[in-house]
């Protein structure tokens, strides 16, 4: 959760602050007095020394560290490309990817599932308010809250098989989490309760600032629901989609680390293992400390790749 | 929307439109109905859960409990330091937010309302670093912790925490901040008033809105944190609840009903702050997203 909403506002930030508009007199005047003072940057000292040396470093350091064979105690040994070459014959890696990848893949239903909420919240459906209310309790619970959850609810002895029972499905009734075939969808759709809050917050923003006359003209000429939706709303929100699909996207990669670590613990076997629960096991469980900084150096490529698309789709919107 | 299809079905074409509207507005509720109920079971759930004994909840895990006892709760405190997991996190958590709090504030008030070399580049550097996730730089920020000594010292989680919310936090600030009309600067600069005077007697009160939901975010978001205080404090008495809560899962003899009501109490925090500043966490979070 923290990760998903600290992502939410890197992709909804449509650039940098941009510098006082109209810098006229006053603004100006003010402005020219400091022009000569330290003060600007003794007030930015405590954030840059924090910055520079947690997260600008880093950085550097994770380039560094991945041409090295580290364990966490000694020192980093240089080994070159090895870590490269032996990434790219990782299954284990590979296969995380292709659980990130899949992820990615339930991208249309990221989508439509908090756009039809939070359409059905802004026509205020009866109880829309107690809805919202509802809806908005994945989003402040954390991940390993969610993970330890449905890890009991989905276990053998759990409420789900109880109600199976019940219900004379008994003999569907299993350790769910422990099929090999069924984790990761069932993983997947558990991601997707867990993140919808956050869209429907999204998209009823979106819809809050609507071009209500377009709508109202669209009306006017003929149009009935669907046709308003498809080539009126659409096109209006579609800018809002494209931030929490690049939203979405960066927290396939980076964000879900608690909840699988929580709920699957990665398992069965290498089942539900995702890129950043990878990078995690190589460092912190089998020590190999330099081998997963090449992991997350791939990483960084994914975000820098993430990041261009962002900017060509700012570019498009703004050209 | 099997719902609305079952339906419309038998009346067919007969149907009129009003009818085929009201079904799909009961098969829409339904489906919302169903999710509501999916978001708040968990809570019903791990309450009753917490509340009777093992045994009991063998017996009928979804059903209410033909007893209740409150010694799952206490074995929660005693036996499981959940207690202790919880008073851990809310040091941590404070600490790292008060120093957020600072730090963001005196950074967006020098990157909002001064002039001086590299300022933009600053500010373009600082919402950069928004763009990649500290997850992906979990080992190097371990290394320097590690290297600093501070590896199962507070005050290393409170400088990882700080550093992982400055960036979030302080363009959070500038965007309310660069809304302060100038002329209140000036009046004030003209009375004599120096930078830090300037702060805390014209910007801080016009900010307060955004300072509120700087607060409420970063604790939530924190609080809820689990990668770098797994990482950083994985002595046993240092653990903070979220490390707590998933390694006692993970420990042979836990009772579940000693697990669930350590969860209940993880929640108490986020959902007081949810309870409490709803409209604030809801803007924060969807900040920006429409602009």
């Amino acid at each position: 959760m923290r990760s998903l909403a600290s992502v939410l506002s890197v992709a909804s930030s449509t650039g940098p602050a941009s510098p006082r508009r109209g810098a006229g007199g006053l603004a100006a005047g003010v402005r020219r007095g400091a022009r000569r003072s330290v003060a600007p940057l003794l007030l930015l000292l405590p954030a840059l020394v924090v910055l520079v040396g947690l997260r600008l470093v880093p950085i550097v350091d994770a380039i560094r560290l991945s041409f090295t064979n580290w364990d966490g105690f000694g020192a980093p040994r240089w080994v070159g490309l090895d870590n490269f070459k032996a990434l790219v014959h990782d299954q284990q890696f590979t296969s995380s990817l292709v659980h990130s990848v899949e992820i990615l893949l339930v991208m249309p239903i990221w989508i439509l599932v908090p756009y039809a909420i939070a359409w059905g919240l802004h026509a205020q459906i009866p109880g829309w308010r107690f809805f919202r209310l509802a809806f908005f309790i994945p989003v402040v619970i954390s991940p390993v809250v969610i993970g330890i959850y449905y890890g009991m609810a989905l276990g053998p002895e759990g409420p789900f098989n109880a109600v199976l029972h019940a219900v004379g499905l008994g003999g569907v009734a299993r350790a769910w989490l422990n099929e090999p075939a069924l984790a990761l969808p069932i993983v997947i759709a558990i991601i997707v309760w867990s993140t919808f809050g956050i869209g429907v917050l999204i998209f009823l923003s979106g819809l809050a600032s609507l071009d209500q006359d377009q709508v109202e003209a669209a009306r006017i000429d003929g149009a009935n629901g669907w046709q308003i939706q498809r080539h009126v709303v659409f096109w209006q929100l579609l800018p809002v989609i494209e931030v929490w699909a690049i939203v979405m996207m960066i927290a396939t990669f980076t964000a879900f680390f608690p909840l699988i670590f929580a709920l699957t613990n990665g398992g069965p076997g290498t089942a539900t293992y995702t890129v950043d629960f990878d990078l995690y096991q190589e460092a912190f469980t089998n020590g190999h400390l330099g081998y997963a900084s090449s992991i997350g150096v791939a990483l960084m490529l994914i975000m820098a790749v993430i990041g261009v698309l962002q900017l060509t789709l700012l570019r498009g919107r703004r050209g | 929307m099997t719902a609305v299809a079952e339906r419309a079905r038998p009346g067919g074409v007969a149907l009129s439109a009003r009818v085929g509207r009201t079904a799909k507005l009961v098969g829409v509720w339904l489906i919302f109905a169903t999710l509501a109920l999916s978001t708040l079971y968990p809570l019903v759930f791990l309450a009753l859960t917490a509340l009777r004994s093992n045994a009991d909840y063998a017996s009928n895990p979804a059903g209410f409990p033909s007893a209740w006892t409150l010694q799952q709760v206490a074995h929660a405190f005693s036996q499981a330091s959940m207690g202790r997991y919880a008073v851990n996190s809310l040091i941590v958590v404070s600490v790292a937010v008060a120093a957020l709090v600072v730090i963001s504030c005196l950074a967006a008030y020098a990157l909002t309302l001064f002039e001086f070399p590299l300022r933009r580049t600053i500010l373009v550097v600082v919402v950069a670093m928004m763009a990649l996730p500290p997850t992906v730089l979990m080992i190097p920020i371990f290394k320097v912790v590690l290297d600093l000594g501070l590896l199962n010292k507070r005050i290393g989680l409170v400088l990882v925490y700080t550093s992982l919310n400055l960036p979030v936090s302080v363009y959070l600030l500038t965007s309310y901040m660069r809304s302060i009309p100038l002329e209140l600067l000036s009046a004030a600069r003209i009375d004599g008033a120096g930078p830090l005077r300037m702060l805390w007697s014209v910007v801080i009160p016009l900010v307060r809105p955004g300072l509120l939901t700087l607060v409420t975010l970063n604790f939530l978001w924190l609080w809820n944190e689990l990668l770098f205080s797994v990482l950083i404090l994985p002595d046993q008495n240092m653990r903070t609840i979220m490390v707590g809560i998933s390694m006692t899962q993970g420990e042979f003899q836990t009772q579940i009903g000693v697990l669930a009501a350590g969860l209940l109490l993880s929640m108490i925090p986020p959902l007081l702050i949810f309870a409490l500043f709803q409209r604030d966490l809801a803007r924060g979070l969807a900040a920006g997203a429409v602009k």
